[in-house]
C-alpha cells in the first residue's frame, strides 16, 4: 500500500514540472482571460465588473468585428486552399524517383522556418509602390495594367497578405504530401502499370485515394493554423489601410495595446478561442477517425 | 516489335521527366528568388535600389552591413535570441521526457492529466497575450530573459510530450523488462536506456521548437519593451520601423539575420523536418 504510494508520488513528481508550467503560463492566463472579459480593466489592472456588455459590443452590429472575421474568414480559406493545391503540385512533382529531390524539399520548405518579421519586411519591399520588384517585373513583362498598390488598397490588402502566406507555407504542406506520397508502396503502382494505367491516371486512381485521410488533416490543421494569423497582418499593414486588412488578432491586438480597452479586447480573444477551439474538436475527431480507417 | 514499343514509352517517359525537372526549377526559384534578391540587394545603395530594383549592383556596399549590424543592434539581438532559445528549449525537453515517459509507460494517479496537457496546445498565443502580460508584471519577469523563456517553454512542452509519447508507445514492452530484471528503476530505465534510444525523438522534439521559438514575434512583442531583451524579431522589426525609408540597411539586416538562420538549419533541417512530421498538431 505505502509503495504503490510512494511510487505514485514519484510519478506524479516527474509530470510535475511540465505541468506547473502549463497551468502557469497557459491555463491560467486563459481562466484570466474569460474572466477578464467580463470587466472593464484599465491599464494598471484596476477592475470594474459590466457583465455582458464587452460582448454585447463585440457581436451587436460592429463593423469591424464583421470586417475582421470576413477577413479572417478569407486569409483561412485562401491560405489553406492555396497552400494544399501548391503544396500538392510540389509533393508530387518531387514523389518519382527525382534526383536531388531533398534539395528541392529543403528550397520549397527553407520560407516555412523564416521569422514573419522576415517574411513580412520582405514581402513589404516586393509589394512597395516605390520601386517594388512586382510592380516592377509586372510592368517589365508588359503588364503594367496590373501594377497595384497591393497594400495600400483597401480591397486588396488583404489577399497580398494571403499570398504572402501562401508562399511561405505551402513548403509546409508539401512536407506532409510528400512523406504519404512516398509511403505508398511501389507494388500498387507496377501492378497498376502492368494493366495499362497512364501515368496521369495513377495520381488520380492511386494515389489520392490512399492519401485521402493525410489531405482531411492538413486542410484541417491549416484552416486552424491560418484562423490564428496575427504577426504577419501586423506586421504588413497592422490591419490597414483603415481596418480594410483587420483580422480578430490584429483588432484584438489594436483594442488592448494601442486602446488600452483590455477587458473588451479580452472579449475579442475569447470569441476567437471558442471558433479555434471548436474547430480543433472537429480536427481530434477526423484525426481519431483516421487513426481507426488506417488499421488495417 | 516489343522492342519499338518499350523504346517509345522510354522517350515518353523521359519527356515527362524533363518537364517535371523544368517545372521544379522554374518554381524552385519562385522560392529562392526573393531570397537571392536580399542579398543582392543589400549589397546595393539605396538610389540603386530604388532605380534598378532587380539588377545586379554595380558597386558593392558591404559597408551596408557593417551600419546594419551596430544600428541594428543585432549582434546584442542574436545573443539574446540564441540565449532565450537554447535556455527555453532545455527546459522543454527537460520537463517533457520524463512526463512523456512517465504518462505513457506508468500508470499512475495522475494520468488523466495527459489529455488536458496536449489539449493546451490549441490556444492561440493571441488569447494569451493579454493575460501573461499581466501575469508577467505581477511576478516580475517582463523585460528579462525569465519573462521570455518560461512562457515559451511552457508554450511548447505540450509539444515536446506529443512528439515524446507517440514515441515511447512505439517501444516494445521488453526493452524495459529486461532493465527491470537487471534491478533498475523506472527513472534509471528513463536515463540509461529509453533516452540513448529516443535521440532521434529528442532530436525533432527540440528542432522543432527550436525554429518556433527562434522566429516567436507576438508574445515577445507584449512581453518586451526593453531594446537589451529585444530578440531577433523585435530587432528587426523596431529597426525596419525606425529605418523604414534606409532599404539598403533593412536588407542588410535581413540577408545577416537570414544568414544566421541558413548556418542553424544546416544542422537542424533533417530532425526539423522530422519534427514538423510527428508534431503535426502545433505550429
Amino acid at each position: 500500500m505505502k509503495k504503490t504510494w510512494l511510487k505514485n508520488k514519484f510519478a506524479f513528481l516527474m509530470v510535475l514540472p511540465a505541468l506547473l508550467f502549463v497551468v502557469i503560463f497557459m491555463i491560467y492566463p486563459l481562466l484570466d482571460a474569460f474572466t477578464m472579459s467580463f470587466f472593464d480593466v484599465k491599464i494598471m489592472g484596476e477592475k470594474i465588473f459590466v457583465g455582458f456588455n464587452n460582448y454585447k459590443k463585440l457581436l451587436n452590429h460592429n463593423e469591424i468585428t464583421l470586417i475582421s472575421l470576413k477577413n479572417n474568414i478569407y486569409f483561412s480559406l485562401f491560405t489553406t486552399l492555396g497552400t494544399v493545391v501548391i503544396g500538392m503540385i510540389l509533393a508530387i512533382l518531387l514523389d518519382r524517383k527525382i534526383h536531388g529531390w531533398q534539395a528541392f524539399r529543403i528550397l520549397f520548405y527553407l520560407p516555412v522556418t523564416l521569422s514573419s518579421v522576415v517574411v513580412s519586411l520582405l514581402w513589404l519591399r516586393i509589394y512597395s509602390p516605390n520601386g517594388g520588384l512586382l510592380n516592377v517585373i509586372l510592368n517589365y513583362i508588359q503588364l503594367p495594367f496590373l501594377e497595384k498598390n497591393w497594400l495600400g488598397d483597401p480591397n486588396i490588402a488583404i489577399f497580398s497578405i494571403i499570398m504572402v502566406s501562401i508562399w511561405q507555407y505551402s513548403g509546409y504542406t508539401m512536407i506532409f504530401f510528400l512523406a504519404a506520397l512516398q509511403s505508398i508502396p511501389d507494388s500498387l503502382f507496377e501492378a497498376a502499370r502492368i494493366d495499362g494505367i497512364r501515368p496521369g491516371q495513377e495520381i488520380m486512381y492511386i494515389s489520392f485515394p490512399l492519401i485521402k485521410p493525410v489531405i482531411i488533416i492538413v486542410v484541417m490543421l491549416q484552416l486552424i493554423f491560418s484562423f490564428k494569423v496575427f504577426d504577419i497582418v501586423w506586421v504588413m499593414s497592422t490591419g490597414g489601410p483603415g481596418y480594410s486588412s483587420s483580422v480578430l488578432g490584429t483588432y484584438l491586438y489594436t483594442e488592448a495595446f494601442r486602446k488600452f480597452q483590455m477587458g473588451y479586447a479580452q472579449a475579442i480573444a475569447v470569441f476567437m478561442f471558442i471558433i479555434i477551439f471548436s474547430m480543433s474538436l472537429i480536427y481530434l475527431k477526423l484525426a481519431r477517425f483516421r487513426e481507426a480507417s488506417h488499421e488495417y | 516489335m516489343y522492342k519499338k514499343r518499350s523504346y517509345f514509352r522510354l522517350i515518353r517517359k523521359h519527356y515527362l521527366k524533363i518537364i517535371q525537372y523544368v517545372v521544379l526549377i522554374f518554381i524552385a526559384g519562385l522560392f529562392i528568388y526573393p531570397f537571392v534578391w536580399i542579398f543582392i540587394s543589400s549589397l546595393k545603395d539605396k538610389g540603386s535600389i530604388l532605380a534598378n530594383p532587380w539588377g545586379l549592383p554595380v558597386k558593392l556596399f558591404f559597408s551596408n552591413y557593417v551600419l546594419a549590424w551596430t544600428k541594428g543592434n543585432l549582434g546584442r539581438a542574436i545573443f539574446n535570441s540564441l540565449f532565450v532559445t537554447c535556455t527555453a528549449v532545455a527546459i522543454t525537453i527537460v520537463a517533457a521526457c520524463p512526463a512523456a515517459y512517465y504518462f505513457t509507460k506508468v500508470t499512475f494517479r495522475g494520468k488523466f492529466l495527459y489529455y488536458p496537457i496536449l489539449m493546451s496546445m490549441v490556444i492561440p498565443t493571441a488569447v494569451l497575450l493579454i493575460p501573461i502580460s499581466f501575469l508577467g508584471r505581477k511576478l516580475n519577469i517582463l523585460d528579462s530573459y525569465s519573462g521570455l523563456i518560461f512562457p515559451y517553454a511552457a508554450l511548447y512542452i505540450p509539444l515536446g510530450i506529443f512528439i515524446l509519447s507517440n514515441f515511447f508507445v512505439s517501444l516494445p514492452e521488453s526493452l524495459e523488462e529486461a532493465a527491470f530484471l537487471d534491478g533498475a528503476s523506472r527513472f534509471q530505465t528513463l536515463i540509461h536506456i529509453i533516452i540513448p534510444i529516443s535521440k532521434p525523438a529528442i532530436f525533432s522534439a527540440m528542432a522543432l521548437p527550436f525554429i518556433f521559438i527562434w522566429n516567436e514575434f507576438t508574445l515577445a512583442l507584449v512581453l518586451v519593451t526593453d531594446s537589451s531583451v529585444f530578440t531577433i524579431p523585435l530587432a528587426l522589426k523596431a529597426f525596419a520601423g525606425s529605418y523604414s525609408y534606409e532599404y539598403d540597411l533593412v536588407f542588410a539586416a535581413l540577408g545577416i539575420v537570414n544568414l544566421f538562420l541558413f548556418f542553424i538549419l544546416i544542422f537542424l533541417q533533417r530532425h526539423f523536418v522530422r519534427g514538423i512530421l510527428s508534431g503535426a498538431f502545433k505550429y
